[in-house]
């Protein structure tokens, strides 16, 4: 039972992106990583940000029009100042996945 | 008649409406970049309309234009773009039928664009309308036998539109230069033209932010004449270039060359070929 619980919990808490330290974000006319230059810029200076890992903290896959972000060991992400890097770079961000221990991608809410 | 203008020289120079380091960046808010871009055009091909003639006195020009550039984002609607030339023009002319070469080099006209653009995101493509009126301004020199510019405000409007996918690019650009009345009675003509690029994106790396394109760039353009003319200066004409360009970047770098045949000319009367166009470019954008 106590086991049942934990893993509710922990769950729970990946669900709200609590656990990841990988996003990835949906971003609508990604299509050329030149021109998305001002995203990896907007969005690295965010303070939840990994710079470490990544360029700076931020990976472009313009296949996927996918933006997947680094962020701090315990950190959450601020998905509204998060969209607003994107936006300001000249896109459309749709939505935000946490990418899970197991490499899973879960839905994640503000 | 001596200070007869030089019309081709600057009724061709960057008419294109292209943005400086490329047409979809910066598109971030507070962007912005610079290009350096050199440009060779000039022939010893003589016209008369659509056909060559001899060339029995070795007339001959060309034109060597080193643009420096320069775009602001103010955010992605709207830009501010400077192009300044800097201009080394040669010709070979036989004037009572003594051979003479002059040469004339400094800055050119300055050319100021507001590029007002209306972008549109979806999933995997995008692509945005542009409307940019533009100012041509008189700095370049109006004196002497051989003038770089004819001392005219000119006003450039032009339409844009482009898309882009992750392999596939298109831009097509529908532009008009309204002449205004030079120093010394120069005066050119009015251009207009249409310029097409159509490309791939064959090759790119997420990890290093680097690629390259492949385009082909077909542009049609009409220009009337100017107000004087002789065998050494421009006259109006109709011209279709075609050709290659190759671009590859790499992180905020950029380099871009670009090859353009001359198709078609009609001259009106007589008058000197503009030849082939070559142009190499590097920008960087931060």
């Amino acid at each position: 039972m106590k086991i049942k619980i934990f893993a509710a919990f922990i769950l729970t808490l990946a669900s709200n992106g609590v656990i990841a330290d990988d996003y990835v974000v949906e971003v609508h006319g990604l299509v050329c990583s030149f021109c998305a230059q001002g995203v990896i810029k907007n969005v690295s200076k965010l303070p939840f940000i990994d710079q470490s890992r990544f360029t700076k903290g931020v990976k472009v896959e313009i296949e996927e029009q996918k933006v997947t972000i680094s962020v701090k060991a315990g950190e959450r992400p601020n998905i509204d100042d998060l969209f607003e890097a994107v936006r300001s770079g000249g896109y459309e961000p749709i939505e935000i996945w946490a990418v899970q221990s197991d490499g899973q991608l879960t839905k994640f809410e503000r | 008649m001596r200070r007869l203008l030089a019309a081709a020289l600057f009724l061709c120079t960057s008419s294109h409406a292209h943005q400086p380091v490329m047409d979809m960046a910066p598109r971030w808010s507070n962007g912005y970049g610079i290009q350096i871009r050199y440009e060779r055009y000039g022939s010893n091909d003589l016209k008369r309309g659509r056909e060559d003639i001899s060339n029995l006195q070795g007339l001959e020009r060309f034109v060597y234009t080193t643009w420096l550039e320069g775009v602001y984002t103010f955010d992605r609607s709207v830009r501010l773009t400077a192009k300044i030339p800097f201009v080394h023009q040669r010709r070979d002319v036989n004037p009572n039928g003594v051979p003479a070469s002059r040469s004339t080099n400094g800055l050119g006209d300055i050319i100021i664009g507001l590029p007002l653009k209306r972008y549109s995101n979806h999933k995997a493509m995008t692509q945005n309308w542009s409307f940019t009126p533009s100012l041509r301004m008189p700095t370049g020199t109006s004196s002497g036998d051989f003038p770089i510019s004819d001392g005219s405000w000119d006003l450039g409007l032009s339409l844009g539109f482009s898309r882009e996918t992750p392999t596939f690019y298109q831009l097509y650009d529908l532009y008009y230069w309204k002449e205004g009345a030079g120093r010394h009675g120069m005066q050119t003509g009015d251009s207009f033209g249409l310029d097409v690029n159509l490309g791939i994106h064959p090759w790119h790396s997420n990890e290093t932010n680097s690629g390259i394109f492949l385009m082909w760039d077909l542009s049609v353009s009409h220009s009337d004449a100017p107000n004087q003319q002789n065998l050494t200066t421009a006259a109006g004409a109709d011209r279709i270039y075609t050709g290659p360009i190759f671009v590859a970047y790499r992180q905020n770098l950029m380099f871009r060359a670009e090859f353009k045949y001359l198709a078609y000319e009609r001259v009106d009367n007589i008058g000197l070929s503009r030849g082939n166009q070559f142009s190499l470019s590097v920008g960087a954008t931060f």
